[in-house]
C-alpha cells in the first residue's frame, strides 16, 4: 500500500494525493499569490534595516549608506514589492468593502477609486511633511 | 479515417491497485462533443469498468466535476475542441478517490450542512401572514451567491483546502454568506461560530482560484473576505463600541 493512501471512513480503502511542495508552481496564479506573499519579507527586513539606522542615529554612530549601490539596489526591490503588495492589496478593497447607499451599496470601482485616491494621498502628504521638517532634501 | 483524439484517464482499483495508474484511449473527435461525451464513449465502447458521476449534462447538477487537463472543470461545460491534442483527465484535487474518477463528497456535504445552509427563523411567521417579501435590490444582495451548484471545483482549485483538509472551503462560506444577505434570515448569529472558527475563514490567505475555477460565476473568495470585514466589523460594534447593547 503506498503511503499517500488512507483508510477510508468505511470499508473502502480511499487514496488521497498529497499536494507536495511544489504546488505554487503548478500554475502562474499559484506563483503570483506566492509572490504576493513573499514581499513581506522584503517590507519587513527594509523596516529591520531602517529601525536599525535609527537606533544607530540615538547612539550617535549613524553612517549614512544611503549612496551605497547595495543599499540603494536594496531599496528599489523593496519599493517594488512593496508597491505590488499596497496594489493587490488596494484592488480588493471593491471586492471587500460594502458601503451603503440607501438600500444599495457603492459600486467596486468607486470604493477601490477612494482607496487608491487615500494611498496617492498619503504618500504626498507624507512626503511633503518630510521635505518640511528637512528629513529630505529635494 | 475518422478523426480521434486521445483521452488520457486516471484509474484506480481500491481493491487491486495501491495507487492511480493512467490509461489512454483512443475516442473518436467530434467537434460538438464535450469531454463528459468522450468519457462516456469510453464507458460505452471501450472499457465498461471506467467509474465516474454525472448527470444532467448541462451544467446544473454538478455532478461531473473532473479534472481536465489539471484544471477543475463541469466535463459536461468543457468542449472537446478545446482539447484537440488530446487530453488528461483525473479526479478532482484534494479529494480522496474512491474509484477511477468519483470522489468522496463526505466531508464536503458535512461542511455544506455545517453552515445551515438555509432560511434560518428566530420565530416562524404563521402560512396565514403570507410570504416573507423581498425588493428586487434585497434579492440583488446575494444573487451571485445562489447560483452555487455544489460542484467542488471550488475545493479543487484551493490549495488552502488540499493543505489543510478542516477548512471549511469556498462553497460552504460563500452560502453561509448567501443566507446571511438574504433579508429573510436570523441565523447570521448561529453561523458566525462555524464562520469565524480557526479553519473557518480565517484559513483563507485569499490565492482565488475558487472564483476562477467557478463555472456559475459565483464569486467565493469576495465572500469569504466580505465575511472576514463583517465579522470584525460585528466583534468590533459589539464588544467595543457598543458593549451594552443588544446582544443576542
Amino acid at each position: 500500500m503506498s503511503d499517500a493512501a488512507d483508510l477510508g471512513a468505511g470499508p473502502a480503502r480511499t487514496f488521497r494525493r498529497p499536494l507536495g511542495g511544489g504546488w505554487f508552481l503548478r500554475q502562474p496564479s499559484y506563483f503570483l499569490y506566492m509572490v504576493r506573499e513573499l514581499t513581506v519579507v522584503f517590507m519587513t527586513a527594509w523596516l529591520v534595516w531602517f529601525l536599525y539606522e535609527v537606533w544607530l542615529l540615538k547612539q550617535k554612530a549613524f553612517v549614512s549608506l544611503n549612496g551605497n549601490y547595495a543599499v540603494l539596489v536594496f531599496s528599489v526591490v523593496c519599493l517594488l514589492f512593496t508597491l505590488y503588495h499596497a496594489v493587490t492589496f488596494l484592488n480588493l478593497s471593491g471586492l471587500i468593502l460594502r458601503i451603503p447607499i440607501g438600500d444599495r451599496f457603492a459600486p467596486a470601482v468607486i470604493v477601490k477609486g477612494l482607496a487608491f485616491g487615500g494611498l496617492l494621498f498619503v504618500t504626498v502628504v507624507g512626503g511633503a511633511v518630510m521635505v518640511y521638517l528637512g528629513y529630505v532634501k529635494l | 479515417m475518422a478523426e480521434t483524439v486521445e483521452v488520457t484517464v486516471q484509474r484506480y482499483n481500491p481493491e487491486t491497485d495501491s495507487a492511480p495508474r493512467l490509461q489512454t484511449y483512443e475516442v473518436p473527435y467530434k467537434d460538438d462533443w464535450v469531454v463528459l461525451d468522450a468519457i462516456l464513449y469510453i464507458k460505452d465502447h471501450l472499457d465498461a469498468t471506467l467509474s465516474y458521476r454525472w448527470s444532467c449534462r448541462m451544467g446544473i447538477c454538478g455532478s461531473c466535476g473532473m479534472n481536465v487537463d489539471g484544471h477543475p472543470k463541469l466535463t459536461c461545460s468543457a468542449h472537446l475542441r478545446e482539447y484537440r491534442r488530446g487530453f488528461t483527465v483525473e479526479p478532482l484535487s484534494n479529494f480522496p478517490v474512491i474509484r477511477d474518477l468519483v470522489v468522496d463528497i463526505d466531508d464536503f456535504m458535512a461542511k455544506l450542512k455545517s453552515v445551515k445552509p438555509w432560511i434560518v427563523r428566530e420565530l416562524e411567521q404563521p402560512l396565514g401572514d403570507g410570504e416573507y417579501l423581498q425588493s428586487n435590490n434585497q434579492i440583488d444582495h446575494y444573487r451571485q451567491f445562489s447560483q452555487c451548484i455544489n460542484c467542488m471545483l471550488c475545493y479543487a482549485a484551493c490549495p488552502v483546502y488540499g493543505m489543510e483538509p478542516e477548512f471549511l472551503g469556498p462553497a460552504a462560506i460563500a452560502l453561509a454568506r448567501r443566507y446571511n444577505l438574504d433579508s429573510r434570515d436570523e441565523g447570521t448569529v448561529e453561523r458566525v461560530n462555524v464562520l469565524a472558527a480557526s479553519e473557518g475563514i480565517w484559513e483563507c490567505s485569499f490565492i482565488g482560484e475558487c472564483s476562477v475555477a467557478c463555472p456559475k460565476g459565483v464569486d467565493p473568495a469576495k465572500a469569504i473576505q466580505q465575511t472576514k470585514f463583517d465579522t470584525v466589523n460585528g466583534a468590533i460594534m459589539s464588544t467595543v463600541l457598543m458593549p451594552f447593547g443588544n446582544r443576542r
